[in-house]
């Protein structure tokens, strides 16, 4: 990884931090997000490794990452976070970000017909928001 | 006490006994429920929506409907409900540019002076447990109960501003005044998935599969919960050999006050709720997919 002032400060990263209004270089990377997140099994690199690669200019990595998709939102991570940095919202900026560029992730025709009869139309509604923007 | 209430979508399909068993312990506790007249989608989901008006103008409605009608405090059952039309009640009282444009697009002046609870916080805050425990007529002696707050209902603390984000207490309250004992356990604040059950199913199944697992370790019989998605999430995508059910907190207190149509509201479960609750009322059952 070739890292420069440029890079670092890319206006990826900027976007991201005024979609967000979170600040990328608040975190400190003790790891506490990764720590209380129910979903950093199911993710590599995990909340807090997302975050490393936004401070080191890697947008596009960042939006390439499993968590990106696996956060629920669940605001663990913003409660417990010591720096004060709303990592739901960054993982949101980075799904806007994808979203905006192309295809939705998720198409509500392609879900099993007996989940959508059965699932709370709460949920039908978050999915849409969250995989089609 | 009058409250517009405020119940949200899926009050109106799969949590259908979540809504009756609120319209009918909340005036058995002396609350009057007023329905939002028109209400409309509260946008359901939290972080899924950076843009303010998008994401606010949709609950900032209902709270312009509450408001010309003359009402102080909103109430809603369901924790993203209630999640969202908080988080548009601290835009408002916050002002800034946010709360003008919110106010142009919905079209109304926000006066101040209204309060947004989930329905946990109205009987743990205003109703007391002290009244419940007084109208207790069917006490549900022994039976061991998880109480469930995943996400919302508690966060992001300076949203919800309610009990403790990291311990909750409101819903232990309100069980242990109807009698039930409810278990100190781990995962009483961890996350189900949401809607990650529609396109993830295997990792709900393993959320819910160790959030139920924590709950028998416990030693509780059934969970407890405000919230339809953890509700459905928690007995859909349960493995197959835990047959834990989960109840709405209003389901047991509606039982524990002694209202006619509780079992009108069990026949809904998917996990038959008749092993853990025929000691309190024989012939309680479920009807799969009622």
């Amino acid at each position: 990884m070739l890292l420069s002032g440029e890079r670092v400060r890319s206006r990826l990263v900027t976007k991201v931090e005024e979609m967000s209004g979170q600040r990328v270089l608040g975190c400190y990377q003790c790891g506490k997000c990764t720590a209380g997140c129910p979903m950093a099994s199911f993710m590599d690199p995990v909340p807090h490794g997302v975050m490393r690669l936004l401070q080191l200019g890697q947008v596009s990595r960042a939006m390439r990452t499993a968590a990106v998709w696996m956060c629920a939102s669940c605001h663990s991570c913003a409660s417990r976070c010591p720096r004060g940095v709303d990592l739901a919202r960054v993982m949101e900026s980075l799904r806007l970000l994808i979203l905006r560029g192309g295809e939705p992730k998720v198409r509500p025709e392609g879900l099993p017909a007996e989940l959508l009869m059965r699932a709370p139309q709460q949920a039908l509604v978050s999915c849409a928001r969250k995989y089609q923007g | 006490m009058k409250v517009a209430y405020f119940p949200g979508c899926s009050l109106h399909s799969t949590a259908r006994e979540y809504d009756q068993s609120v319209r009918a312990v909340a005036p058995a506790l002396g609350v009057q429920l007023i329905t939002v007249e028109d209400w409309n989608c509260c946008g359901a989901t939290s972080a899924h929506s950076l843009d303010p008006v998008l994401s606010l103008a949709l609950p900032a409605r209902n709270l312009a409907r509450a408001q010309a009608a003359g009402h102080q405090v909103v109430v809603a059952p369901c924790a993203a409900c209630f999640n969202r039309l908080k988080t548009a009640l601290c835009q408002l009282e916050e002002g800034g540019e946010a709360a003008q444009t919110i106010q142009k697009v919905v079209g109304f002046r926000f006066h101040g002076g209204l309060q947004v609870k989930s329905l946990v916080q109205l009987f743990w805050e205003d109703v007391g447990v002290g009244a419940i425990r007084r109208r207790v007529c069917r006490p549900l002696e022994g039976l061991r109960v998880a109480c469930y707050y995943g996400c919302l209902l508690v966060r992001p603390p300076e949203v919800a501003a309610f009990d403790d984000p990291e311990h909750p207490r409101a819903m232990d309250d309100l069980m242990a005044a109807i009698g039930a004992e409810p278990t100190s356990w781990a995962a009483a604040t961890e996350c189900c998935g949401a809607s990650l059950s529609l396109v993830r199913g295997q990792v709900v199944e393993r959320l819910v599969s160790t959030i139920l697992a924590w709950a028998q370790r416990a030693g509780a019989e059934a969970v407890v919960t405000a919230c339809p998605l953890c509700q459905s999430n928690l007995e859909m995508r349960r493995p197959a050999h835990i047959k834990m059910p989960i109840f709405y907190f209003t389901e047991l207190m509606g039982l524990a006050l002694g209202l006619p149509d509780v079992k009108r509201w069990m026949r809904a479960h998917l996990v038959d709720p008749a092993p853990v609750l025929s000691r309190f009322y024989p012939g309680v059952g479920a009807r799969r997919g009622g």
